[in-house]
């Protein structure tokens, strides 16, 4: 392993300790024992099959909104958007699933497969505004982000909301349509399998694939690639596409695995949790995996953390917050520090 | 190096903010009358209080095994709704020595899976505070039928674990409603809520009751803002009642409500605030109308722990302690007169006499 790559992998570690270490000062601060929090958020993460399971789920759909930051990433795009993506695609896949009549296989099927366009379309309308008007997309997401949310909240309290409830939601889906169980008692789903898929899609897409090198070659320098004879508008627009795919998905495993129906929330910070999967795996394959380990484990661990102590639930929240913000200190150091030795040499020169 | 150094002092520094910032308010409202069916939780507590004092005497049973969990959509510190039951559940412990631990500021994606999570980790009582977790004790109370689990805000519950807790909703509706109908100048009276439940629903029917009873004419547009939380849309959501010439707000959407008793103060409207007691919010405010839930979980609690909740829907209300009436103040106290507020003692006083309402 060289220098460089060591201290790739090393920099997201160290800046898990740090996370830690500053968490164990609160949670002594807030006068209980930082070992006793860690081990209950350990528990509450890995205890049991049904913790495994809720932490599976949560790294399922973390790491895709994870994704979907990285694609657009890789082509040198900011997509702030996920959390609205994701909106977009439990839409859409509820909507296949209450009014698509046919065989439950089925209906499954082109509800994910709706789930990912729907998203998809949302991160293209992004793209689309980008290439042709010059928009900023870090506003274009976020912006995008509240007519979404807003957009399901009229739904789930209006058009498609259970008329046996008051909560705004759909009604709970029937059995036949949620997505297959890995292990029904543990309420572990198969969307993992669709998250892992996903992942690999990405990695070969991206380094083994004519169209994910050029969708690199954009994202490191577009004039480059515009000079080589790459098409920067297009890759842009299908990096978009696919980024807003990916959120869509995990907006769609959400509602087919998880809560089997649409209601209020149902982001639930996905969408921006993501970008940390995404910032800790250096937006590569194994380390989204990972980085959705660790923020899937916090947020599930997290719940057992204020069930069982006196901890509040935002000291999880301070310690998750933590890891981006030391992650970021980190990105930040080392662009730093390139560009020093870049003016050094020319200096030099 | 300097600049990491910095860097790390300035994300400890956020950290520190953002924990700062963790306090919050929250505050809101509930259940209302109900079928023959209905027991008063405060009546059988008092019952069976003498025979469990009688019991304690001769016997001292021990309840430190008992687990108690609650939920919470909001934050346990909000000042508010929140917090009541908050406060019930230490009272709890305090009494009975028993294990109590609480979830606050939930998200709906994480209702299901917390609530399983204390009846897996063995709790006894699972108390669900608020009507945005019904659907969710309904289902989970059905796979668990050995745990008794409580939702405050139900006018149903389940059988044979899940019990509803009515803290007075319609009660609660009708006083606030005599006090705006009271209040208003022009009969035009704004309501904002969150959700459109049943236990707010009934609040609502009150509050249009008696305003038109004691202001003839008087009209009760009611907003759902969809959020218990959001105190902006709160605010919004009452300036659009302000503009369609609404001269009295109230609101019923906890925490929420503090963005519209900000907004009738910068715009010289009276707020009757309602639920929790959010005087010190603005001067817009004239009174609370007070929903103490702690006392109806405390009941609820009792009952659960002696083992006689089961299911159904139980009922607390004035007479309990659960509603109150706050003194008059702010900068619109002039607008009640003596009689006014005589008015108001009077319609407070047959809440106390246990008074139906519904039935006038």
């Amino acid at each position: 392993m060289n220098k460089n790559k060591a201290i790739r992998v090393a920099s997201p570690l160290v800046s898990i300790l740090l996370a830690c270490l500053t968490g164990s000062l609160l949670i002594l601060a807030i006068g209980e024992n930082p070992l006793s929090a860690f081990s209950l958020i350990f528990k509450g993460a890995f205890g049991s099959l049904a913790n495994f399971a809720t932490t599976t789920s949560k790294m399922t759909t973390l790491t895709l909104t994870g994704l979907s930051y990285a694609f657009a990433y890789r082509c040198g795009l900011i997509n702030i958007g996920a959390e609205g993506q994701m909106y977009a695609g439990a839409l859409c896949s509820t909507l296949v699933v209450l009014y698509m009549p046919g065989p439950a296989a089925l209906v499954i099927l082109v509800a994910i497969v709706a789930g990912f366009i729907g998203g998809g379309l949302c991160g293209l309308l992004i793209g689309v505004l980008k290439v042709a008007f010059g928009a900023n997309e870090v506003i274009t997401t976020v912006m995008l982000n509240y007519v979404m949310q807003y957009l399901v909240l009229y739904m789930v309290a209006g058009p498609i909301q259970d008329p046996n409830s008051t909560a705004p939601q759909t009604m709970m889906f029937d059995e036949k349509y949620w997505l297959p169980w890995l292990n029904e008692s543990a309420k572990l789903h198969c969307g993992i399998i669709l998250m892992v898929l996903s992942l690999v899609f990405y990695g070969v897409f991206l380094w083994k694939m004519r169209a994910g090198f050029g969708m690199r070659v954009v994202g490191q320098n577009n004039a480059a690639a515009e000079y080589a004879g790459l098409n920067v508008r297009t890759n842009r627009l299908l990096a978009m596409f696919l980024a807003g795919g990916f959120a869509g998905l995990a907006g769609a495993i959400e509602v087919l695995g998880v809560q089997h129906r649409l209601l209020k929330g149902v982001a639930s910070n996905y969408g921006f949790d993501g970008m940390a999967v995404a910032l800790l795996g250096g937006t590569a394959p194994v380390g989204m995996f990972l980085g959705g380990i660790l923020i899937g484990a916090l947020k599930s661990g997290g719940n057992s953390l204020q069930m069982f102590s006196k901890i509040p639930s935002s000291a999880v929240d301070l310690i998750r917050a933590m890891v981006i913000i030391f992650v970021l200190v980190d990105v930040v150091a080392r662009v730093a520090a390139a560009r020093n030795e870049k003016r050094r040499m020319m200096i030099h020169e | 190096m300097k600049r990491k150094v910095l860097a790390l002092g300035l994300s400890v520094l956020m950290a520190v903010g953002l924990m700062a910032g963790c306090g919050s308010a929250a505050s809101s409202s509930e259940a209302a009358p109900a079928e023959s069916k209905e027991e008063s939780v405060a009546e059988s507590v008092a019952e069976s209080e003498a025979e469990s004092e009688a019991e304690a005497e001769s016997e001292e049973v021990d309840y430190s095994a008992i687990q108690i969990g609650l939920l919470l959509s909001g934050s346990a510190n909000d000042g508010g709704w929140s917090q009541l039951a908050a406060d019930a559940l230490t009272n709890a412990a305090a009494k009975y020595g028993c294990t109590t631990n609480f979830s606050e500021s939930l998200q709906p994606t994480d209702f299901e899976t917390t609530m399983r999570g204390y009846a897996d980790a063995g709790y006894q009582i699972i108390v669900a505070h608020g009507a945005e977790f019904l659907d969710t004790s309904k289902t989970v109370a059905a796979d668990y039928p050995d745990i008794q689990f409580i939702n405050t805000s139900s006018m149903s519950g389940q059988d044979p674990n899940l019990a509803g807790i009515d803290l007075g909703s319609y009660e609660f509706g009708f006083l606030t409603g005599v006090v705006c109908g009271l209040t208003s100048e022009n009969g035009k009276i704004g309501c904002v809520n969150a959700l459109e439940g049943d236990t707010t629903v009934l609040w609502g029917e009150a509050l249009k009751k008696a305003a038109a009873m004691v202001h003839p004419g008087a009209e009760v547009t009611i907003v759902y803002t969809g959020s218990y939380d959001d105190q902006l849309k709160a605010k919004q959501a009452t300036q659009e009642l302000i503009n369609q010439g609404c001269d009295t707000i109230t609101e019923n959407c906890d925490a929420a409500g503090i963005g519209a008793i900000q907004q009738c103060t910068e715009s010289g409207v009276v707020n009757v605030c309602a639920v929790s007691d959010y005087r010190d919010q603005g001067e817009s405010v004239i009174c609370a109308v007070v929903q103490n839930s702690t006392i109806g979980i405390e009941a609820a609690i009792d009952s659960a722990i002696r083992g006689e909740l089961g299911s159904g829907a139980v009922s607390v209300g004035a007479a309990e302690g659960v509603i109150t009436i706050t003194d008059f103040g702010g900068a619109y106290a002039d607008k009640l007169t003596d009689e006014e507020r005589a008015i108001i003692a009077d319609y407070y006083q047959r809440a106390l006499d246990k008074e139906d309402f519904s039935k006038l």
